[in-house]
Parts: C-alpha cells; structure tokens; sequence
C-alpha cells in the first residue's frame, strides 16, 4: 500500500491524475522536463523534481530517472498516464523491479496485448468476436499465404505483429496484389517494430470505431463500464468521442461487455483498459486492447457517474471495488471534443503564449485542462491543450451544449481547432451520428476542394 | 551592506543592458556606478551558475574525500568537480566549466536536485 504517487506524465492528464490522486488522500509527485518548468499543475503538486532536457527521450521517455526520482521522493507507486511509458513492457517491469507499484496491469499482459497475434489469439479463447482470419502469423508459404487470402475473401489486410496506430499495414484488393504487398509488409514489419511477423484479416470497407472500457482490481472484479464510439478521426487520431454509441443495439453491447470482463479475468488483467473494436453491419471486431487510460475516458465518467482516475489507484493499491457490475448503469449521453492549438483547417501547430483563456461553463459541462492565461505552449509534444466534455439527457441536449460550451471557450495567442468543432456540431452526419471511420476525412476532402 | 562582489554583479547587468550609468539610492545611502570612459579599463566580472546535469541528492564532496563544502569567497578551477549527485548507487561529479569565485550557494548538502537546478552561483573574469 502506497501513500505518495509519482505522476510520470504531462498536461492535462497530469493534472487529471493529481487531483484523483488528492481525492484518494495521496501525496503527489509530480516530474517534469525543462520545457514545462513554468507548467501551473506543479505548483499544486506536494512535489516537483524536473527529470530532463526538453526532448521526450531524455525525460518522459527516460525511464531511468523516472524511477530513480520516485525512489528519492519517496513515492511508492507510478501512474504512467497514457502515450510516453503508458505501454512499455520493460518500463512495468523495471518499476516492479525496484519495489514499486505500476499503475496498470503487469508487464505480461503488456507484452501479450501488444503482440496483436497473441491477442487476438486470446480474445478468440476468450470467445471475444475478432476480425475473420487466422489467429497466427503468416506462414513463409506463399501457396499456402494465397489460400488463407482465398478464403477469407478480398479485400484484406496485411498487418506487422508488433505494429499499431495505422503503422504497418497494406490493404490487398486482389489475389494479384498479394505477394509483393506480403514482401513489402513482411519487410516494414522487421525494420519498423524488430518483428517480421505479419498477419491477416478481412478488410472492412466503412466500419465505425466503437470500444468497451473495463476496469478490473486484482480480487477478480473485471468491470465494463459501457461503450464509446470514437469513429470521429482525422489520420488515426481521434478528434471527438461520444458514449454511448448511437444506434447500436444495448443488448449487444452488454454481450460484447460481457466477454471483454471474461478474457480480462482470464488474462488476469489489472487497472483501466480498452477493448477496440471495428463496427460494421451490426457486428463487433476486436482489433486491439489498450492497456492504460485513454484519452476519451471522461465521456465513460459522465454516463457512469465513476471515477475510472480513482479506480486504477484503488486497484493499484490492491483494494477490492466497491461496485459490481449489476450497479453499473449509464445515463444520458456525453460527448467530448479534443481541444488542440493547431490551425483548424491545415492542421499546422500553434504553439506559443497564451494571452487569454476563458472556459466555458454550464450545465454538465467539463473541462480537463492544464492551461491557464500566461501559459507558454511547449514546441516539444503534441498540441492537444484541453479536453471539453459535456453530458445531456440525451444525445440531442449533449449536442446543444457542446454547441453553447464551444461559443463561450475563448483562447487567445494562439490558433485552435474550436472553429471546427464547432462546425462539427452543426455537420449533417455527426449531428445523424453513426458515421463511419472515413468521414471526417471525407468531408475534411469535400471541404478544402470547394 | 554591499560587498565588492555585489558591485560586480550590478556592473554585469549594465553591461549585459548596455547601461552608461547607474544610480540606486536607500534610506540615507546613495551609490553611482559610471561606465568608464578609458578604455583599457578592467572589464567587470560576470554571473555564471553552476547547474546539476542529472537528478539526485546533493553531496558537497566524494563521500570518502572528507572535503568540506563550498562557501561564498572560495576560488573554483575551470573544470573543477564543485559536488556530486547521488542517486542510487551512482555518483554523477558536477563540473565547473568556468574558474572563478563562488558568490551563492543555492542547496544545502543532502537536498535533492532536479535536472537543470543551479548549485552555485560564480563571478568569472570575461
């Protein structure tokens, strides 16, 4: 049992932590480059101690001193946050290894879900609907390569074991296509992620992005707390999430729940993770679990009325939960908009200073963010600033609500994408909702050709 | 009371902000600082800060040295190991890269440093 946290993470989610961390009673400690010496969460912090130079590998990627900072500071445990060290398998063990406690599942269960064979090879035992395909690598055997793609059907996809994130992926049309896509693939796999394996799956033409949140404790209580649809993307980053997804069936919904809770007990999960699914004629594809927090886990907040921040801590400290899955119930709808200082249209960053920040307020509206006037946008990391999330009785009093919060949230010194949030509100299909992975960029397209 | 030392430290942000004369005045006490016309003049000594290029707890010197620590007056050599960092089982030496003369102390011997926190302030000749 732990009574002070390090926070090896930055902006928003730093401050996300802090506070759950505050609410639980916990002394918090708080690293930092030497670009976010001036950042406003380390002055709520008990403790600072700045780890490096600006650059993310010689600080939030620099293991080493995150850990030895934890043992000068006294703390016992180490919330990773999401990206940076949030999924690095040598990062949970090394943290173990000197006696500490990592916030989120083991090492293992690290390893096993980032290599998508092994995963969806335990998804299938664990009866969880994958993606049509073999649940093994490809073999060398290009006959053989060729009969697999035969019969799952064209098109498919070939895609590296150890990649992720759009990288290391080729779509294949026809039987023609395959062997040099295969070579190609098989090549980028080996010298992008160290891993020559590469698998296959059917490919789903117009499929919407629709995941599960779980949370599981270590006394065998694996939790879903209902869906998210983040089919909202613009190159693979998601720019607006919403919970629940509309206009799939509930029933489904709590059976796909159901078998996620049943492989993260089988696995022995531990912490807050995500099942990620592709959706597509009224069926659920897993394609990949993330073992951590995510981005959009306040939309889960706001229909669950739980702390997912709060939970991980409590698992971390090896508490059983104090809910069960029968009290579990969502209401309303949420919705949140990723708030980033870059040019709404070309996507260019806007980093800089901040002459004016006013956020808006409201009837279930939420705001995570680090920002406050005078504050300085580092050049070194990605250019999200805030996070607004609302929630409405249902979908149609979210949507005006986030039409009102987006009026009244003023940044000035720098560009943000508010503009195309807001337009977003107003778009025909978001404002249907149900619309698949393409259409953002489709309309993004549509857009800048008028 | 304003030491010689506090006098080079005014003389170095009037060169840094090419002041030409200076005049700060308190209670019954009045000092005027003049830039010197004639050249060939001794130049006035600078800042410069010593700063921790690694994390851990403050040693004044190596723990079996028995060295005593640094005070306000001492003279440091160009590359001069002025402390160490201590973090676990390694110990980091912190270099001076220039000579001079320690006018601050900024931690005390056990505290932790952060990446980038300066440990001693120096006056350097130009």
């Amino acid at each position: 049992m732990f009574d002070t946290l390090l926070i090896a993470n930055r902006g928003e989610i730093a401050l996300r932590i802090q506070k759950a961390a505050k609410g639980l009673g916990l002394r918090t400690v708080c690293v930092y480059s030497e670009a976010d010496a001036a950042a406003p969460y380390l002055e709520t912090a008990d403790q600072a101690v700045c780890i490096g130079p600006s650059a993310s590998k010689d600080s939030y990627l620099n293991a080493d001193a995150i850990i030895l900072a934890a043992l000068q500071t006294g703390a016992g445990a180490i919330h990773p946050g999401y990206g940076f060290l949030s999924e690095n398998t040598a990062f949970a063990q090394a943290v173990v290894d000197a006696g500490l406690v990592f916030v989120g599942p083991d090492a293992a269960c690290i390893r096993a879900m980032g290599d998508k064979v092994a995963a969806k090879k335990a998804m299938i035992a664990a009866g969880v609907p994958c993606v049509p395909g073999p649940d093994s690598a490809l073999p060398y055997d290009f006959i053989e390569i060729r009969r697999i793609a035969t019969e799952i059907g064209y098109p498919v996809i070939l895609k590296a074991a150890g990649g992720g994130g759009g990288r290391g992926m080729r779509v294949v049309r026809t039987e023609e296509e395959l062997a040099k896509a295969v070579a190609v693939t098989r090549e980028e796999a080996e010298r992008f992620f160290s891993n020559p394996d590469i698998y296959i799956e059917k490919f789903l033409e117009n499929p919407r992005h629709v995941e599960i949140q779980m949370i599981c404790d270590s006394h065998g209580n694996a939790l879903w707390l209902g869906d998210r649809d983040c089919s909202m993307q613009r190159r693979h980053q998601k720019v607006i999430e919403e919970a629940p997804a509309p206009g799939i069936d509930r029933v489904l919904i709590a059976e796909v729940g159901e078998r996620c809770a049943r492989a993260c007990r089988q696995i022995g999960y531990v912490g807050a993770g995500t099942f990620e699914f592709l959706y597509e004629d009224g069926q659920f594809y897993f394609i990949e679990m993330n073992t951590r927090v995510q981005v959009e886990h306040p939309v889960t907040e706001m229909v669950t009325g739980l702390d997912i921040v709060a939970m991980q801590l409590r698992a971390a400290r090896g508490e059983a939960f104090d809910v069960v899955q029968s009290e579990i119930s969502t209401a309303g709808h949420a919705i949140e908009c990723r708030i980033n200082a870059e040019d709404p249209y070309s996507f260019a960053p806007s980093p800089g200073k901040l002459t004016e920040v006013v956020l808006p307020e409201g009837e279930g509206v939420r705001v995570d963010t680090h920002i406050r006037a005078g504050y300085v946008i580092p050049t070194h990391y990605d250019s999200m600033i805030a996070k607004l999330i609302v929630h409405g009785r249902d979908r149609g009093e979210a949507l005006a609500r986030m039409r009102a919060a987006l009026d009244g949230f003023h940044i000035g010194g720098v560009v943000t994408n508010i503009p195309l949030q807001a337009a977003l509100m107003d778009e025909p299909g978001f404002v249907e909702g149900g619309m698949n992975i393409h259409h953002l960029e489709h309309w993004l397209a549509e857009r800048s050709s008028q | 009371m304003i030491s010689i030392d506090d006098l080079d430290r005014v003389l170095g942000w009037m060169l840094k902000d090419q002041l030409q004369a200076l005049e700060v005045s308190e209670g019954n006490a009045r000092i005027r600082l003049k830039m010197a016309d004639r050249p060939g003049m001794p130049a006035p000594r600078v800042e410069a800060k010593v700063l921790a290029r690694g994390l851990g707890r403050f040693l004044v010197a190596h723990p079996r040295s028995g060295e005593p620590a640094l005070k306000v007056g001492d003279q440091v050599v160009a590359g001069g190991i002025v402390g160490f960092i201590q973090n676990d089982a390694v110990l980091l030496p912190i270099v001076s890269a220039h000579a001079g003369q320690v006018s601050e102390v900024h931690v005390a011997a056990g505290s932790l440093l952060g990446f980038g926190a300066p440990v001693l302030t120096l006056m350097v000749e130009p």
